[in-house]
């Protein structure tokens, strides 16, 4: 893939991601939804569509019962599934993308818990702007809510176009050297991935 | 006042307070769709918060100051699920325009911060159920009906169903949780709104904790059967294979049941994975 494609797909990744808390919450970035929408833009035949559409049902599984409760910041499961699916469009194994992508989830939540630091800043500019002229706080929170979700999508952008740019070549060369022996752990552990994933959604769904 | 629309009223509702104009209740709507958008740790969705408000607050109090005092009443502290936060911001309407109705006095505040503060954690303790904990999964699993129906009815292990029932799924995930999250986030509205101080009470009669466990009910159903059909169909080829993955499920299930975190599951499964690839080399 190109550079220019890859980057407006990670924009494409980081857009649908503002609508994990920013914006809406119609599920659009969820990994299952994504990864099937991904799979359109980079699948060359329906199976290869089906795989990146079963690869975001197993995250989308494996990331269930993590719940956006109070102020707590789950993986990102839209970064998690771009990830996954961008690399593997690099040419590196599913089993390989598939493991740094629920990385590349995990990875982002440092970053994540320091923009809702950073967004904490804006509250002292509505502060001094209802004392000022109140009549004009409704441009100000219009205005703030853009600089946050403009922040967050460039943070989430650049971390993730970033993050392909920097791991595929490692982790191709990772596999190129790695022993048989990992290859095949890998390999094999991946395959339980459904199971794994079964067993989280009937945990899910247990009667209570 | 041009909030009220009376022709609207609800003669289910216990209140006899006047709705929202359709107008003003699909700008709150619009506007709870931004009801996160800056979340943040020192007051978390105060600004959203206040966002909704807006065309009331706007609309209630015609001085500076009294719309400054409403203004900085609501960037204090608040947090609950968003979809919930519909109900929040209807009631909190209300009861800002029977302030400004009858006169701010101490009292009023006070029960004003009273409720919005105690409707947060309510509120959240079943959205965080009903749409988290139950919705989600439950469409998921919706998802997967409609694609184990394209393998099944389209061949067998080896052929691959047409591209169109990717989309067939995810239309039916969208639909099914989205159908479900617009209709709270509309009728939250409204409800806050007619039900105001008495919304607490008003929300007990909603049957939440049916609706979850009858959700989780068909979910857990439709888990099985679908976690049967996936393991037969694209694993059990052979009987060794089918029993090698009923027994790995069945013992993933039950440490999934005694609290077992799926990172830790990953990593257990990795580990057998790497132990196994050591002794059959």
């Amino acid at each position: 893939m190109t550079p220019l494609p890859e980057a407006a797909l990670c924009a494409g990744v980081a857009l649908a991601d503002l609508d994990t808390t920013l914006w809406g919450q119609w599920m659009i970035s969820r990994p299952v939804i994504l990864g099937s929408i991904l799979g359109f833009f980079l699948a060359d035949s329906p199976e290869a569509l089906w795989q990146a559409a079963w690869m975001g049902f197993w995250m989308e599984l494996l990331l269930l019962d993590i719940l956006p409760i109070g102020g707590a910041v789950p993986p990102n499961g839209a970064l998690a599934i771009g990830g996954t699916l961008l690399l593997h469009a690099r040419g590196v194994p599913i089993e390989l993308c598939f493991l740094l992508g629920l990385g590349l989830g995990r990875g982002f939540i440092p970053l994540e818990t320091k923009l809702r630091q950073v967004r904490a800043r804006f509250l002292r500019s509505l502060e001094i702007l209802s004392a000022k002229d109140v009549r004009r706080l409704d441009g100000g929170l219009k205005r703030i809510i853009f600089s946050s979700m403009g922040l967050q999508f460039l943070a989430t952008f650049f971390f993730l176009w970033g993050s392909i740019v920097l791991a595929s070549p490692w982790s191709l060369w990772l596999w190129k050297v790695s022993p048989d022996l990992l290859k095949g752990t890998l390999q094999r552990g991946f395959e339980t991935i459904p199971w794994i994933g079964l067993a989280t959604f009937l945990y899910a769904m247990r009667p209570r | 006042m041009s909030l009220l629309n009376k022709s609207r009223m609800n003669p289910g509702l216990t209140s006899q307070f006047p709705p929202l104009t359709l107008g003003m209740q699909g700008r709150i709507f619009l506007r709870t769709l931004c009801f996160q958008s800056v979340w943040n740790f020192e007051r978390m969705q105060n600004v959203g918060f206040l966002f909704c408000l807006w065309p009331v607050l706007s609309k209630v109090w015609s001085t500076k100051t009294e719309l400054r005092e409403a203004a900085e009443r609501h960037l204090e502290h608040f947090n609950t699920q968003p979809y919930m936060g519909s109900f929040a911001v209807g009631a909190t309407a209300r009861l800002e325009q029977q302030a400004a109705q009858t006169g701010v006095t101490a009292k009023t505040l006070h029960r004003l911060n009273q409720v919005k503060q105690t409707l947060g954690p309510a509120l959240a303790g079943i959205g965080d159920a009903l749409f988290w904990g139950t919705l989600r999964p439950f469409s998921a699993g919706l998802l997967l009906c409609v694609w184990g129906l394209a393998w099944r009815t389209e061949g067998k292990v080896a052929t691959i169903p047409a591209e169109g029932w990717v989309l067939a799924g995810i239309g039916v995930y969208l639909v099914a949780y989205n159908a479900f999250g617009l209709w709270v986030r509309w009728k939250g509205l409204s409800w806050g709104y007619q039900w105001g101080e008495s919304i607490g009470t008003e929300l007990l009669r909603i049957p939440w904790q049916r609706w979850i466990r009858r959700l989780r009910k068909i979910g857990f159903v439709v888990g099985i059967l679908a976690g049967t059909w996936w393991l037969v169909n694209l694993h059990g080829r052979s009987g060794i294979e089918l029993s090698q993955a009923l027994s790995i499920t069945f013992l993933l299930v039950c440490l999934k049941w005694r609290e077992w975190r799926t990172q830790t599951l990953l990593g257990v499964m990795f580990g057998g994975a790497f132990l196994l690839q050591v002794f059959t080399r």
